[in-house]
């Protein structure tokens, strides 16, 4: 399905959070997510659905 | 000697902005200091700094420590160095561990949080705690390696996040470039003063 990640259109298969990030290589431990506007509590799982505006900030170490 | 001097070759208005509110600095090393030091010298009096760690000799290759502050608490040798520039300046110091649970409790009244931890999870999990209950973060990513610091962008990627950081920084990158922790501090403090200044973001296009 095709979702809108960081503004861009981007079609995947995971259907949930989680299989996203496995998905996209990215370390939920290190993302801040937000999805249609609303950011998602750390370690929650969510269903994903076609058209979901998501918006994943990534950190990277260092200070 | 006149305390206004300090400021007298400040922009004009820009302390106005600074004065009086009240700043949460949630890490005290390399960004944090730095990050306070700067701040106090465009006219900021009043922080929340928040940090659990020790002043070491590898600090002092980057961080706004000197070398007998080794082996003090950060947030006592930094509130002192603070007051070195500004006797005014005050500082409410917490050296307790802050968890996503807690983090709220140590900033709720700040008019913005500055994120300056090391570890990239620590810094996911203040944000996530904090943007999720309203508060306005300006975080840090990606400062670590000896890549260009022209390559650190300012960016507004949530309504309550501003993200001083390279989008391009690697996972894992070793070691730390003082020229590099210190121009994303330097940034750091240029999107307080233009936050604050109106809830804002200048950014460039």
């Amino acid at each position: 399905m095709q979702l809108i990640i960081n503004g861009a259109k981007q079609n995947v298969s995971a259907h949930d959070l989680s299989a996203l990030f496995a998905e996209l290589k990215m370390n939920p431990q290190t993302v801040v997510v937000e999805k249609n506007d609303a950011i998602i509590p750390r370690g929650e799982n969510c269903v994903l659905q076609g058209g979901d505006k998501l918006e994943i900030v990534r950190f990277v170490g260092g200070g | 000697m006149n305390r206004e001097e300090v400021f007298s070759k400040n922009v004009p208005c820009v302390r106005a902005v600074l004065k009086g509110k009240k700043i949460g600095i949630a890490g005290c090393g390399g960004l944090g200091s730095n990050l306070a030091q700067i701040l106090t010298r465009m006219g900021a009096d009043c922080f929340v700094l928040a940090d659990f760690d020790l002043v070491e000799p590898s600090n002092l290759n980057r961080q706004f420590f000197f070398v007998d502050q080794v082996g003090r608490l950060k947030v006592e040798a930094l509130r002192e160095n603070l007051l070195r520039i500004n006797p005014q300046v005050q500082c409410r110091i917490e050296s307790k561990k802050i968890a996503a649970k807690n983090a709220l409790d140590f900033f709720q009244d700040c008019a913005v949080v500055a994120e300056c931890f090391d570890g990239a999870e620590n810094k996911a999990m203040l944000v996530e705690a904090l943007t999720r209950e309203n508060k306005m973060v300006v975080a840090v990513s990606g400062v670590a390696g000896a890549a260009s610091p022209e390559s650190i962008k300012i960016t507004r990627p949530l309504p309550n996040l501003i993200l001083v950081g390279d989008p391009v920084a690697p996972d894992c990158s070793e070691g730390l470039i003082c020229a590099r922790v210190l121009t994303a501090a330097a940034m750091q403090a240029w999107a307080i003063l233009d936050y604050l200044k109106d809830g804002t973001l200048t950014l460039n296009a």
